[in-house]
Formats: structure tokens, C-alpha cells, sequence
């Protein structure tokens, strides 16, 4: 357990309740229904992209900015990060959410508040249909999050942060009809308890798990597969330490972190 | 005083008056409500967010681009300014502002003046949610600008301007519904100085403010705190002119502030 005694593992967590607290503020909080008529999608999709891009901007470096359940499945499924970290991440992923959307809850008129942008289906949509639009949206999320995060690529890629972010927007522009773009299992989870609504609420962890597993599962083991041993695989999921023989000191980067930190 | 004879200074200042002055202009002006065609909220939060990129990618290189009274409290927060500096950006900023906005005043027709898309609470929203709002607007504004000009960063920065910019759209989106979004005192102040309305004026400097402070101490002391000892930031903050000693350090210095390069670098270099 020597991550725990790291302080950049906790400066990680709390950047990723931090980052997620914003996320679910600004997000949820541009889905409300402000004016009468309909939502206009594009508007409240390219806020959600561009609050993952700020956040990925903002604390990439520091944690990798997750900001996201199903992403951090993901990287754990891919053997990027131990078990541990995931278990820690979730956590504050789920707390930072919550306590996001219990601030927007506080500051935002009653007449404006609604269902809190809680998601739920459209009319007609099956859960069956629901979870395996889920899955798709998710699945592109985290192809683009693993191709732009992969430390192994050499050339210009230009911004991480907005590429991951226009990824988000572009689930939300197709997904917001169907399921209202959930993608992430803590924006769901948040309204949902402050509104105490869990109708399909399932569908919202295990359409994105399904998709981040899948993304994971696709881009690192068979469209740019790591090779690494089941040993290798195994230290990074037990969050073995890091062999330091060239005596870098504490808290200048682990190589978990790199891993998820190379923006 | 070493700053006040430095040719880089006085240009800097002046980047910063200009800066302003043009995100007055076409920010306000993106939001006057014409006849014909009204502005939606998404044009309006990209308008301003396209602004400062711009803005940022033409002067961030001379003075630091902050635009914003509130960033410029924050990057003193996070000893990354001199006092001096500071309080001659912020007179920069407020002057540029106000003559944005006056010229913005003259050239528009008297019709489509309205009230110059002053900050206002809207939605029925109680000052106290104003202010909240107007905070976390801020606060995630500056921790984007404090880590897509951290020169400590290694990994690749993409674009900071369409960062930057991107964030400010952002804060746009959600913020244009509770206050009209203030996120800069300056943007504020100057359609209240040109029409006169001052109403809640005080929460668009409470708010931005206060956000600035606390984004910029936890980013600079917590999320990635840097190894300066307490004379070099103080230092920084008298505004001592920097001895051969400190060649290194002056230029990291000034490279926090200022954008180094805004394009986008190599994998794995050092900027």
C-alpha cells in the first residue's frame, strides 16, 4: 500500500472530486430548462464538452481527470492503474458528483430546477435499445480518450484536452435523444439521488461500463495492443512500487501515473 | 521600481488595455439584442469565448493576456506577479474596458442600445446564488489558465488559447442564465459605467474574486504546488530586479506568466 502514503495519489483523488463536482455543475446546470420550449441540444452538448476539456486541461496532468467511472473501468480493465486507485477514483468520482449537483440544487431558483437534468428515456426507447446506445457512446469516448492518452504515440497531436472534450460533445449530440447521453455512471448517479428517481436508472452503469470495457479491451489488446507480460500486468494492478533503482524521488511521477498522465 | 523602466513592461501594460478593450467590444456587442436576428445563449458564450482565444493567442505572448481583473489577482495570489504589475494590469484592464464599451455605445443604434448587455441577475436568482455562481464561474477559468500556462508541464499543452477561450465559453453557457455571466469585474463595469446601472454591481466583484483566490491557491498550493521558497516569491511580488543569479529563474518566472509558445509541442519536450 505504498500509494497511500504518496502525496500525489492524493493530490489525484481530490483533483478527480474536484474535477467531478465541476463537471456535473456545469453540465447539469446548462441542461436545465432555463426557457420554455425545447432543450437545444447543441448548446447543452458542447457544455459538456468543453467542461470535460477544461477539467481535462486543468487537472490531466495531475490525475489523468478521469472525471468518470466508466474511464476509469476502462483503464483499469487495460491494466493502466491498480486497483486501489480505481477503487479511490470511483469514490471520489461518485462524492464529487453528488456534491456538485447538491450545489447547483442550492444556487438555482425552485422554478427552474425540474428533475435536475436527471436522465431518463425517450419515450418509446427500450432499455434494451437505451443500454446498447450507452455502450456505443461510450465505447467512442474512450477509443478517443485511450488514442490520445497513449504515451507510446511520438507525433503532434494537438489538444488532448479538446479532443477528449469534442468526443464527449459528439455522444451527447446523438445520445441526448435517446438516453439523454448519460456516458458517465456519476452524472447519472448524482441527480438521481438528489431527486430520489432511479427509474432505468441500471441502464446508466451498465450501458457505459459495458462501452469502457469494450473501448479498453479494443484499442490496447487489438487495434494498438501493449505488450506486456501477465506478470507486468499483474504488479500494475496489485500497485506494486515502481522499481526506483534510478532513484527518482517521491512524487515527481510514478510510472502509474504517467501512464494515465500522458497528455 | 526596475519594472518601470523596462520597455517590456509599458508594452505589456498597453497589450493589456488593448486586450481588454476589444473583448468589450465584441463581447458586449455579440450580446445587444437586434431587431432582426437576437443572439442565442450558444452564440453569445461562444462569441466571448472566441474572443479571449484570439486574444489570447495575439497577446499572450507580450503581456500574459489575463484580460481579466480577476486573473491578474490570481496569478498575484500565486506569486506570479509583482504588486506593480498587478496594479497596473488591473488599471489597464478597467480603462480598456470602459472604452470598449463607449465606442460600442457610439457606434450602435439608439434602439439597439438597451442597456449595453450589463450584468444583471436573472431567473429570479438571489445574490447569494449569484455570487456562488459567479465564483465557481471564475474559479474553474482560472485553474484552466494556471495549467495550460504551467511551464513545469511536460506533457503536451495542445492549444491554451482554444483552452482557455473554450473555458470561458464554458462559463458562458451555464452563467449567461443566472447573472448574464460576469466572470471578469472589468466586463462588468464598464457597460454599468457607460448607462449608468449599477444594480448588485457588488456581486460581479465578490464572486469573480473571490473564485480567482481560491482557484489560484488550489492549484499553486495544492493540485501542483511549485518548490519556491518564500524569499524567491516575495521577491516576485516586490518586483526585484532579478541578478545574475537568477537568470534561470526569471525566465521560468516569465514564462508562467506569459504563454512561452502557444502551439502545440512535441511529445514529451520541455517547452
Amino acid at each position: 500500500m505504498w500509494e497511500l502514503r504518496s502525496a500525489s495519489f492524493w493530490r489525484a483523488i481530490f483533483a478527480e472530486f474536484f474535477a467531478t463536482l465541476f463537471y456535473v455543475f456545469f453540465g447539469l446546470g446548462s441542461s436545465l430548462r432555463w426557457a420554455p420550449g425545447p432543450l437545444h441540444v447543441l448548446q447543452v452538448a458542447l457544455a459538456f464538452g468543453l467542461a470535460l476539456a477544461t477539467l481535462v486541461q486543468t487537472v490531466g496532468h495531475i490525475s489523468g481527470a478521469h472525471v468518470n467511472p466508466a474511464v476509469t473501468f476502462a483503464f483499469l480493465v487495460g491494466s493502466q492503474m491498480s486497483l486501489l486507485r480505481a477503487f479511490c477514483y470511483i469514490a471520489a468520482q461518485l462524492l464529487g458528483a453528488v456534491a456538485g449537483a447538491a450545489v447547483l440544487y442550492s444556487v438555482t431558483p425552485p422554478a427552474v430546477r425540474g428533475n435536475l437534468a436527471l436522465n431518463t428515456l425517450h419515450a418509446g426507447v427500450s432499455v434494451g435499445q437505451a443500454t446498447t446506445v450507452e455502450i456505443f457512446l461510450t465505447l467512442q469516448f474512450v477509443l478517443c480518450i485511450f488514442a490520445t492518452y497513449d504515451e507510446r504515440r511520438n507525433g503532434r497531436m494537438g489538444s488532448v484536452a479538446l479532443a477528449v472534450g469534442f468526443s464527449l460533445t459528439l455522444g451527447h449530440l446523438f445520445g441526448m435523444y435517446y438516453t439523454g447521453a448519460g456516458m458517465n455512471p456519476a452524472r447519472s448517479f448524482a441527480p438521481a439521488i438528489l431527486t430520489r428517481n432511479f427509474s432505468n436508472h441500471w441502464v446508466y452503469w451498465v450501458g457505459p461500463i459495458i462501452g469502457g470495457g469494450l473501448g479498453s479491451l479494443l484499442y490496447d489488446f487489438l487495434l494498438f495492443p501493449r505488450l506486456k507480460s501477465v506478470s507486468e500486468r499483474l504488479s500494475i494492478l496489485k500497485g506494486a512500487r515502481p522499481s526506483d533503482s534510478n532513484g527518482q524521488p517521491e512524487g515527481t511521477g510514478e510510472p502509474v501515473e504517467l501512464k494515465t498522465q500522458a497528455l | 521600481m526596475w519594472e518601470l523602466r523596462s520597455i517590456a513592461f509599458s508594452r505589456a501594460v498597453l497589450a493589456e488595455f488593448l486586450a481588454t478593450l476589444l473583448f468589450v467590444f465584441f463581447g458586449l456587442g455579440s450580446a445587444l439584442q437586434w431587431a432582426s436576428s437576437p443572439p442565442s445563449v450558444l452564440q453569445i458564450a461562444v462569441a466571448f469565448g472566441l474572443g479571449i482565444g484570439i486574444l489570447v493567442q495575439a497577446l499572450g505572448h507580450v503581456s500574459g493576456a489575463h484580460i481579466n481583473p480577476a486573473v491578474t489577482v490570481a496569478c498575484l495570489v500565486g506569486c506570479h506577479v509583482s504588486f506593480l504589475r498587478a496594479a497596473f494590469y488591473v488599471a489597464a484592464q478597467l480603462l480598456g474596458a470602459v472604452a470598449g464599451a463607449a465606442i460600442l455605445h457610439e457606434i450602435t443604434p439608439v434602439e439597439i442600445r438597451g442597456d449595453l448587455a450589463v450584468n444583471a441577475l436573472h431567473n429570479n436568482a438571489t445574490a447569494g446564488q449569484a455570487v456562488t455562481v459567479e465564483l465557481f464561474l471564475t474559479m474553474q477559468l482560472v485553474l484552466c489558465i494556471f495549467a495550460s500556462t504551467d511551464e513545469r508541464r511536460g506533457d503536451n499543452l495542445g492549444s491554451p488559447a482554444l483552452s482557455i477561450g473554450f473555458s470561458v465559453t464554458l462559463g458562458h453557457l451555464l452563467g449567461i442564465y443566472f447573472t448574464g455571466c460576469s466572470m471578469n469585474p472589468a466586463r462588468s463595469l464598464a457597460p454599468a459605467v457607460v448607462t449608468g446601472k449599477f444594480d448588485d454591481h457588488w456581486v460581479f466583484w465578490i464572486g469573480p474574486l473571490v473564485g480567482a483566490i481560491i482557484g489560484s491557491l488550489l492549484y499553486n498550493y495544492l493540485l501542483f504546488p511549485s518548490a519556491k521558497s518564500l524569499q524567491e516569491r516575495l521577491a516576485v511580488l516586490k518586483g526585484l530586479e532579478p541578478d545574475t543569479d537568477w537568470e534561470e529563474r526569471e525566465v521560468r518566472r516569465r514564462q508562467s506568466v506569459e504563454l512561452h509558445s502557444p502551439q502545440s509541442l512535441p511529445r514529451g519536450s520541455k517547452a
